[in-house]
């Protein structure tokens, strides 16, 4: 709960100090808002709705909302589906919920709350761990929620110091109050859970924002058996694919395995060989190359009037042409501001204007609709568009790579492990308070933890056994 | 496959359908005993004089199937007196009489209570055979496949049930509340029952899931926590129905139960989810992606988390407490089912 506000503060603008008071006032109430539980659970709930939406609406796939042209044809689908609400919903970010806005700031709003609590939080479990209340009144024993007493044929010292060696033997903390009294706690720092849970969660999410800030990715499409290339963040290195090989059941048509023999070369050096499998990443300093898809492609070499090379690798054959006849993929000369589409016919298909064998090339101003021109060539021929020769090597397989750095990576899992452990710490080791007291031929026991079955049970216990301590039946 | 690994897979399904059978008729003798209890208990207590055994103070908790306990606490003093009043009058009385008289007043709801007792023994050890029976059919798959069954849907929901027979039978050994099975046990009945109509194909793993050790574990977590999940159901949905159902245990019991099931579920579901994060990162190279099944587990993580944080630190106990429960439950099933439909409505270009 929080704590309310000194009602007595009132504000005067022509008092200097009132002013001050107001300014530490206002500062006050807005901390009390960040640790308020009840703030905290009205932002959690709230996530909640914004996962449960992004779960049942449609979303738009990464790099959708940035790509005007996907973005066009992502909504077409949803007008289709959702009729005249899809704009509106497009309007509220429902169709890439967790880029929008409010989700953004929700996720602000908790890592606040999280915060402004554990800040809140520390000093008062610190205080309860080091310098708990040891003396409390005759009255708590009685009206305690946990309460219960045993005679002793002892005097209260010895009452008192032999209850304190049965509850050290339990592994309970003893901090003694006076002669006659004791505190005794198990797991005092069990306490200390939550915060550590509140704070790996706040390291989640700052891992996710250095993920999404730093972490470098690019998918390599590699030609079986063909020339190295560079990873484009890491220009040192270059990836070649020996060999690739998909697995398929023969009676199920499952995929049973790809693998992917591949050589990583460091400024030329080569520092790994290995298969790279779904599960099974290549990693090297910091970087992983990840087995990511597979499939065919057309190599192509492009080169200027002196027969300087402006392009040369592999075209992956990634879409099918709308009537079905061509397998199509893309390149971009960014230097030159144009895009190249290679066509290629399909299996078993034959049209007029392409041959197997061929390869059409279609070049377009970068983002325009219409091809400025275009040109058939033959394997191992080239055509000349403008002061550009397109050449068509050969068709041959290839294997994406996925390369990726990923600074955020290490943090993820650092945070995963403290969460882990901080909700290992608050949920199975619960803090247990006892407060005992020697009076009058009796031991008291009394603890005002909240109410449990288990911790009944522990309770009641503790007093059946106390009653084998002395020699007098429990009243 | 080879014929001995298909006769085994035949052998390990009829065990699965043992098992059903079982926890149906497991179900039937609950819903008997619960009768039996609500029909003893509009007994007025004054007519339960001869009792053999008056509980104790001291006694450990009440069993739910103990029709005898349902006598109040004031009416059990009062059965005290007439028993000490009958026992003096049998110090008078040689060993023949005593025994003769015993059997004339012996009234029917103390012959009702051994029939409860045995009842609900008979419930439990129906309950326990399930477990036995889907634990083996379970360990005959994974011996066939050479995987944990977790591979599809029919392996998974099987693993489901044995989650929930795991965690409802560790809550009953702590708690001694067997009333939880008239709602356990109609969930694991339907999620078996789903389990054989939805096919017992052993299937290959695909690549993705070729990770035998993460697939053990990320399920593994899934299944007992999913468990516990359900437990924590059962118990929110009898907090709920408790006036109707006029239950002998305290209601607060209920109440408690369920938020210490939640209280397993959670760290559990969060282990699940790391380590799918891990595995994630591992197969594909992110540990996150907005994937339809991880964001509806992160819903369900983010619906128990809120019931935790109102229950703890803002003291809602009850029937809000208990409704939230069971909306983390739908969403537990909704993740669950989630292959279903969720799939086609995401990521149109994922």
């Amino acid at each position: 709960m929080t704590d309310r506000p000194d009602p007595d503060v009132s504000v005067t603008e022509d008092s200097d100090e009132a002013v001050q008071v107001s300014v530490a006032d206002f500062f006050h109430r807005l901390y009390q808002v960040t640790y308020s539980k009840t703030i905290g659970l009205i932002i959690v709930l709230t996530l909640a709705v914004f996962v449960f939406l992004g779960v049942i609406i449609t979303q738009a796939g990464p790099g959708v909302w940035d790509n005007p042209m996907a973005q066009e044809q992502f909504m077409d689908q949803m007008y289709a589906k959702f009729g005249g609400w899809a704009s509106i919903m497009s309007f509220l970010g429902l169709f890439h919920i967790f880029s929008s806005i409010g989700f953004y700031i929700v996720i602000g709003a908790l890592t606040i709350s999280l915060l402004g609590c554990t800040t809140h939080r520390l000093p008062q479990l610190w205080q309860r761990w080091r310098h708990p209340k040891v003396v409390v009144s005759s009255h708590f024993f009685s009206a305690a929620r946990y309460n219960g007493s045993v005679e002793s044929n002892l005097d209260d010292v010895q009452t008192l110091r032999t209850a304190a060696d049965h509850l050290k033997s339990k592994r309970y903390r003893i901090i003694s109050g006076n002669e006659t009294s004791l505190y005794a706690d198990k797991n005092a720092w069990g306490g200390f859970g939550t915060p550590i849970a509140h704070l790996s969660f706040i390291l989640i999410m700052a891992a996710f924002v250095i993920t999404s800030l730093t972490a470098l990715q690019q998918v390599l499409v590699l030609s079986i058996g063909g020339d190295a290339r560079e990873v484009e963040f890491a220009t040192n290195l270059t990836v070649e694919a020996v060999s690739f090989e998909a697995t398929i059941d023969p009676e199920t048509d499952r995929p049973l395995d790809y693998v992917a023999h591949l050589i990583l070369r460091d400024s030329g050096e080569i520092v790994a060989e290995r298969d790279v499998r779904v599960n099974e990443p290549l990693r090297y300093h910091g970087f992983s190359f990840h087995q990511y898809n597979y499939g065919d492609t057309v190599e192509v070499k492009v080169t200027d009037r002196n027969d300087e090379v402006v392009y040369a690798g592999p075209v992956e054959l990634q879409w099918l042409s709308d009537n079905g006849w061509y397998r199509v993929g893309e390149f971009v000369l960014p230097e030159r501001g144009i895009e190249v589409a290679v066509y290629i016919l399909a299996a078993g298909v034959v049209t007029e204007d392409l041959e197997a064998g061929q390869v059409a090339f279609m070049i377009f101003q970068e983002g325009a609709d219409d091809p400025m021109a275009s040109v058939v060539v033959d394997q191992g021929d080239f055509g000349t568009v403008g002061d550009l020769n397109f050449g068509f090597v050969r068709e041959n397989r290839y294997t994406g790579i996925m390369v990726r750095n990923d600074p955020g990576e290490i943090w993820m899992l650092f945070a995963s492990i403290l969460l882990v452990g901080g909700m290992t710490m608050t949920f199975a080791f619960r803090h247990r308070r006892l407060w005992v007291r020697a009076q009058d031929g009796k031991l008291l026991f009394a603890s005002s933890d909240k109410e449990e079955y288990g911790f009944r049970q522990e309770f009641d216990q503790l007093l059946s056994q106390a009653t084998a301590w002395f020699p007098v039946r429990r009243k | 496959m080879s014929p001995e690994q298909q006769t085994l897979l035949q052998v390990a399904e009829m065990f699965l359908v043992s098992a059903l059978v079982l926890m149906v008729l497991a179900l039937i003798t609950s819903l008997i005993v619960l009768s039996a209890s609500r029909r003893v208990s509009r007994v007025p207590a004054k007519k339960l004089v001869k009792v053999s055994t008056v509980p104790d103070a001291d006694a450990p908790d009440v069993d739910e199937f103990d029709v005898l306990e349902d006598i109040e606490d004031t009416t059990a003093d009062e059965v005290s007196a007439e028993i000490m009043a009958m026992d003096s009058a049998v110090d008078a009385a040689d060993a023949a009489e005593l025994a003769e008289l015993d059997d004339a007043i012996e009234p029917p709801a103390a012959k009702k209570k051994s029939t409860g007792l045995n009842m609900a023994s008979f419930t439990t050890g129906l309950i326990v055979t399930s477990l036995v029976l889907v634990t083996v059919y379970l360990a005959m798959r994974w011996i066939v496949a050479g995987h944990g069954p977790f591979s599809n849907m029919h392996e998974f929901a099987v693993s489901f049930v044995w989650g929930i027979l795991v965690a409802y039978l560790v809550t009953l050994w702590k708690f001694k509340m067997r009333m939880l099975s008239l709602v356990v046990l109609p969930v694991t009945g339907a999620l078996l029952t789903y389990a054989i109509q939805v096919g017992t194909d052993v299937n290959t793993l695909v690549p993705a899931l070729q990770d035998k050790l993460l697939l053990t574990l990320h399920v593994g977590f899934a299944v007992t926590s999913y468990g516990a999940a359900c437990v924590s159901f059962g118990a929110a949905v009898l907090y709920l129905l408790y006036p109707k159902l006029k239950l002998k245990s305290p209601r607060d019991r209920f109440d408690e139960v369920g938020y210490k099931a939640a209280i397993v579920t959670f760290p559990l579901m969060t282990i699940m989810i790391l380590l799918g994060a891990l595995w994630a990162n591992s197969a594909w190279g992110r540990y996150w992606g907005w994937d339809p099944k991880e964001t509806a587990a992160l819903l369900t993580w983010l619906l128990y988390a809120g019931f935790l944080h109102a229950r703890v630190v803002r003291g809602w106990h009850g029937a809000k407490s208990a409704w939230l429960l069971i909306l983390g439950f739908a969403a537990v099933m909704f993740a669950y089912f989630g292959n279903y439909f969720l799939t086609g409505l995401h990521s149109i270009y994922r």
